[in-house]
């Protein structure tokens, strides 16, 4: 790596998060990055952390990355409800803001240096001259790559791009206070020779999000123009609504006040290797994250789809094999492109298959991960909740014991499942269908065992997918009486099932 | 579909209690260079049912001198384990089928990818 000898000064970032992704987004930043004071709140992650800023921003599990401005407890516990009010408190003596500018253009500058087609850097005014330089930089890009003796060399590929960028080696340090940048470590980019570096030019647009009281007073826009006078008027900052060298993100509610720089201009969660998205990748890789892969594992998803999980734990996990399976040829080819254009072809291969009878051996797979059609695909809701114990049923069968099963399902969906799964007694009501009515007529006193007695549930999440939320439900395999070795469960055992010691 | 795909698949057809392994009839077959990872093949081996392994090898005239029985202490042989490379991951069979070894019921195989839907009766 050219430049990995770097040692940045600590930054105070946030990432917004999902709902419901926060605790994934928690660990991720503290396993990947190192991360310290770690805090959050509700949609929010914040951290701080001195790793590489290509590093952060190949967090998975956020959607967007700022460069935390300044964070307040809420602004009317303290200020008056006026104008001058907000900007005294939000301005202080400027030096959060300097400083803040100071880091951003640091990492602008390291962006730069790290070329990647599809992800651009934030600075909207000048996107289309930062893509001629990557096009002529990148003439290896992909899919020229891929005739039938075609090398597929992922790693290497972004590491000849880097490279390849031109570099004016001159090293050039800001003007003002350095403290949070490494001075010999920026080196200026070819393409912003004409840009006057002093903070006094920055130009700017505040962008603002409020709720609660303060909501009731300001509207967003008045927000914006109250805090962009006071900052150019504070600062020297220039006001530039088209096409700003920054944006300030403010959010502020009843509970909380945070400003932020927005480091990168499409969301983490547009992801440069998917071609074709299904499932939001960050929930993919939640899910894949949960799913206990280890190098040498087999991972299956039965209801595959264009890829999207098995895409995401690809690239999250070394020295794994993937099959994923779908019912649907339309699908089979898209995600069969999105292997090839990730290259993925030698680690994910792909079956037309139904997940009622995946024709694979008895506990022969050490990860099932699902992302269950929510009844949509199947005809109706009724019809996917008379499937899923089937579905089921196949993935419990060809899991070795020890592994794990991972589904993403609807709320009506997994809470059949849990049903299905409790022993309960049932004087009128068996495993009910979406809208809770009981299924069969038996009446039985007696206690309905779990239907799938050797998967033992280990935790369920509960995320949003946007309009809609949706559990991810996780269980291991357990031996059991029926699940013995060589018992009935594993008719078509050709190895035997490894118990995994670790 | 690649022989790594193919040593585990197996067939499910009604009824069927020796569905593996199945046989392989392939009229396109293609050969390309894929990135040599020792590990991966090497982790990949203990789930192999080698002699399966061998014979789709052999029945493609794919086998060269990959050994008929696994060689111990394969993870520091990189000899051994290149040739269990090209023949896991380097060989696909593009168009063909393949054949259930009780039921001959075949299973199609178009652009790499094989079906292995089952009709109404068979399931």
């Amino acid at each position: 790596m050219n430049d990995s000898n770097c040692q940045c000064a600590a930054l105070q970032f946030y990432c917004t998060a999902g709902n419901g992704m926060e605790p994934f987004l928690i660990q991720e930043v503290k396993t990947k990055l190192a991360a310290k004071d770690v805090d959050h709140i509700p949609g929010k992650v914040f951290f701080t952390t001195s790793s590489e800023i290509k590093q952060v921003r190949e967090l998975k599990s956020a959607e967007r990355l700022f460069l935390l401005l300044k964070r307040h407890s809420p602004l009317l516990a303290h200020t008056p409800k006026t104008p001058s009010g907000i900007q005294s408190r939000l301005m202080g003596d400027g030096s959060d803001w300097t400083r803040a500018v100071l880091s951003w253009r640091s990492l602008q500058r390291d962006l730069m240096m790290r070329s990647d087609c599809t992800l651009s850097v934030a600075l909207p005014g000048r996107k289309r001259k930062m893509e001629e330089e990557e096009e002529k930089d990148s003439g290896v890009e992909g899919s020229t790559f891929n005739g039938p003796y075609g090398t597929q060399k992922l790693g290497l590929e972004g590491k000849r791009r880097e490279f390849g960028l031109s570099k004016d080696t001159s090293s050039t340090e800001d003007s003002g206070s350095v403290s949070c940048v490494s001075g010999d470590k920026v080196e200026e980019d070819s393409i912003e020779g004409s840009r006057d570096r002093k903070t006094s030019t920055v130009s700017f647009r505040v962008s603002c999000r409020c709720s609660g009281a303060l909501s009731r007073r300001f509207s967003p826009q008045d927000l914006s123009r109250i805090i962009g006078t006071a900052v150019s008027r504070q600062l020297g900052w220039r006001v530039d609504l088209r096409k700003p060298d920054l944006e300030v993100n403010v959010y502020m509610s009843d509970d909380h006040c945070v400003l932020g720089i927005p480091l990168l201009r499409l969301p983490l969660a547009n992801r440069s290797y998917m071609k074709t998205t299904g499932l939001r990748s960050t929930i993919a890789w939640a899910m894949a994250s949960l799913s206990d892969i280890k190098p040498g594992s087999c991972v299956i998803d039965p209801m595959c789809g264009v890829g999207t999980i098995l895409l995401e734990a690809a690239h999250e996990y070394q020295d794994v094999f993937f099959l994923g399976l779908d019912i649907d040829e339309s699908q089979l080819v898209k995600a069969s492109q999105n292997v090839e254009f990730a290259k993925f072809g030698d680690r994910v291969q792909l079956l037309q298959a139904s997940s009622k009878e995946i024709p694979l051996p008895s506990c022969s797979v050490d990860v099932v991960v699902c992302d269950v059609p929510f009844g949509k695909k199947f005809g109706t809701k009724t019809d996917m909740a008379a499937s899923l114990p089937v579905i089921v049923r196949e993935m419990e069968r060809v899991l070795r014991v020890g592994g794990t099963l991972v589904l993403l399902l609807s709320p009506q969906l997994s809470c059949l499942l849990k049903k299905s799964m409790t022993p309960r007694p049932v004087p009128s009501h068996t495993q009910g269908e979406g809208t809770g009515v009981g299924l069969g007529g038996d009446v039985d006193p007696s206690l309905t065992p779990s239907l799938f007695p050797s998967l033992q549930p280990l935790s369920y999440h509960r995320v949003s997918l946007g309009a809609i939320d949706a559990l991810i439900h996780k269980y291991v395999k357990i031996l059991t009486a029926t699940t013995t070795l060589s018992g009935p469960d594993c008719i078509h055992t050709l190895n035997p099932c490894i118990v995994d010691p670790e | 579909m690649k022989l790594l795909t193919h040593n585990m698949l197996t067939s499910h057809v009604k009824g069927v209690t020796k569905g593996y392994p199945l046989l392989i009839k392939a009229t396109e077959v293609k050969v390309s260079e894929v990135e040599f990872n020792p590990n991966f093949v090497s982790r990949m081996i203990p789930k192999l049912e080698w002699s399966a392994l061998v014979q789709a090898a052999d029945g493609l005239g794919h086998l060269q001198d990959l050994p008929a029985e696994l060689v111990t202490d394969y993870e520091k042989n990189e000899e051994f384990l290149r040739k269990v490379h090209r023949v896991l991951l380097e060989v696909e069979v593009l168009e063909g089928c393949l054949q259930c070894p009780e039921s001959g019921r075949e299973f199609p195989i178009s652009r790499g990818v094989p079906n292995m839907l089952l009709n109404e009766d068979e399931a």
